[in-house]
């Protein structure tokens, strides 16, 4: 279920048509792979499938895909919100899926530094949906946007950084000013 | 066995921790979070970091003893329980011989892990079928109720293509009782999709989600009743679905109970064992003399015994 599950995410961004897997996957190199994931022919089928089926529905502000053959380890992209101090940027993303995926929740991590009482030095995320709150009804896509509105509007109240919750709290401005700082320099 | 059916399965519930001390996964050697210290429990709670915090949530998804146990055992005679409670509560022990000699003899027990009530639920719905006098007539009806119950999953904005994949596995059982197939339309075949990690869970979330989208099209029944069970503070019905129906491992209480039997249209009662003494509870009285000795929690239309409601064991 993991891997037809992904496939299904990955279906619906058009990165994936880039990426080396996919191509595997449409020029029917299949067994290889089938041997290195142990997956069933009927699962099989289907992620040729939905392969098929690439570029439905994605979200315009962020991209998301398979780093390289394993598709259990993407890496994803979201362009920092307009009406954020994290606009113009551009912020890299590590997304790995448990192998109980979608019953367990996919791991997500900063890989670019940035100024955000959510979100740590390590990229480490605090978000309910990535941990408690998960349901296996929630997409890449939908964890995604609500990261991107996350960056519009942070939660002081359940800080990760509590220096950075701080000032977003109390000054709003220096809040401002560092996170455009930041993501001037490792962002853009 | 006979047409009683005197079996039934457990909501196989261990009650839940003390309040204060107690740890997430503080016993559980994942207590080694952040710097290094150790977690425990005498540990100031008031002190931990959150990235203490996020470790120790973490690593309640490995409480070990919980997980070894199958999600769904075979029936075990109900005596069995009852040894359980030999040096407790004399008032369990009357209501669990009360049960024993009301023919109730063997109980399933699902894996305390949250999802207990959902798995518990479709034992309990899919053995209702397979026992019915007529299995075919019983599996195609439920097969009706759950197809009526999927306009409101798409209506709450679930995607179609994920919620019928979660179904598929429900729907394939029923689907074989339906053709009355001799090797699959047996307990068998019941208990062993429900012990199959992916099937199960599958399952268990595609009763949240028609859960879920009952909750959420009957709003305003629902909403005054939506608790979050940690605060004890209202909850908006959105807040409600996303955080107590939708996730998986998540208990299922009276608000999730009564929104599935109503969304499938199917009468439950539910035993609880507990320590209080019986008969004071008003919704014995439906049940007649039983409610002397047990108190019975009911949910949905009909729950009268002609009607064969789904009957479960909470303790």
């Amino acid at each position: 279920m993991a891997l037809k599950r992904i496939n299904k995410v990955c279906s619906r961004y058009s990165n994936v048509q880039r990426n080396p897997l996919s191509r595997e996957l449409r020029t029917g190199e299949r067994g290889r792979l089938l041997t290195r994931y142990q997956f069933d022919t009927l699962a099989w089928h289907d992620i040729s499938q939905e392969l098929i089926d690439l570029g439905r529905d994605p979200p315009s502000s962020c991209s998301a895909g398979p780093i390289n053959d394993n598709l259990f380890q993407w890496q994803a992209t979201i362009m920092g919100p307009a009406d954020s101090p994290y606009a113009g940027g551009v912020f890299f993303l590590s997304l790995t899926f448990p192998t109980d995926y979608p019953f367990k929740p996919p791991k997500v991590q900063f890989t670019t530094k940035i100024y955000h009482p959510n979100i740590n030095a390590n990229g480490s995320i605090c978000l309910d949906i990535l941990r408690d709150q998960w349901s296996p009804a929630l997409t890449i896509s939908k964890v995604l946007l609500s990261i991107c509105s996350m960056l519009t509007d942070p939660n002081p109240d359940d800080p990760l950084v509590p220096e950075i919750a701080n000032t977003y709290k109390t000054d709003r401005p220096r809040y401002e000013a560092t996170a455009r700082e930041w993501t001037r320099k490792y962002a853009t | 066995m006979s047409s009683e059916n005197p079996t039934w399965p457990a909501h196989d519930v261990p009650s839940p921790p003390a309040a204060s001390g107690t740890t997430p996964g503080g016993d559980s050697g994942s207590g080694n979070a952040g710097g290094g210290r150790v977690i425990d429990e005498t540990t100031d709670l008031s002190t931990l970091t959150d990235q203490e915090i996020m470790k120790l949530m973490e690593g309640m998804d490995h409480q070990e003893d919980q997980m070894n146990k199958p999600l769904i055992s075979t029936p075990v005679p109900l005596l069995v329980i009852r040894e359980e409670y030999e040096k407790g509560s004399k008032t369990i022990l009357k209501k669990l011989d009360w049960l024993q000699e009301h023919g109730w003899d063997q109980v399933w027990r699902a894996r305390g892990d949250g999802d207990c009530y959902y798995r518990s639920f479709t034992l309990a719905y899919l053995l209702r079928i397979l026992h019915s006098p007529d299995p075919q007539l019983e599996a195609n009806l439920a097969y009706d109720a759950i197809q009526r119950a999927l306009p409101a999953l798409q209506e709450a904005g679930f995607d179609k293509d994920l919620y019928e994949e979660f179904l598929d596995p429900l729907l394939a059982l029923i689907r074989s009782f339906a053709e009355g197939s001799e090797s699959t339309a047996t307990e068998w075949a019941i208990v062993q999709a429900l012990q199959d990690a992916e099937k199960s869970n599958c399952i268990v979330v595609a009763l949240r989600l028609i859960t879920s989208s009952y909750i959420r099209s009957h709003a305003d029944l629902f909403s005054p009743f939506l608790l979050s069970p940690t605060t004890f503070l209202p909850l908006s019905t959105d807040e409600f679905c996303r955080q107590e129906v939708e996730p998986c491992g998540k208990e299922a209480d009276h608000a999730q109970i009564m929104a599935l039997s109503e969304a499938l249209s199917i009468g439950v009662r539910i035993a609880y064992l507990d320590r209080s003494e019986v008969g004071g509870d008003s919704s014995a009285a439906a049940a007649g003399a039983e409610g002397e000795v047990i108190n019975w929690v009911e949910f949905g239309k009909d729950t009268s015994e002609a009607d064969r409601p789904l009957t479960l064991l909470y303790r």
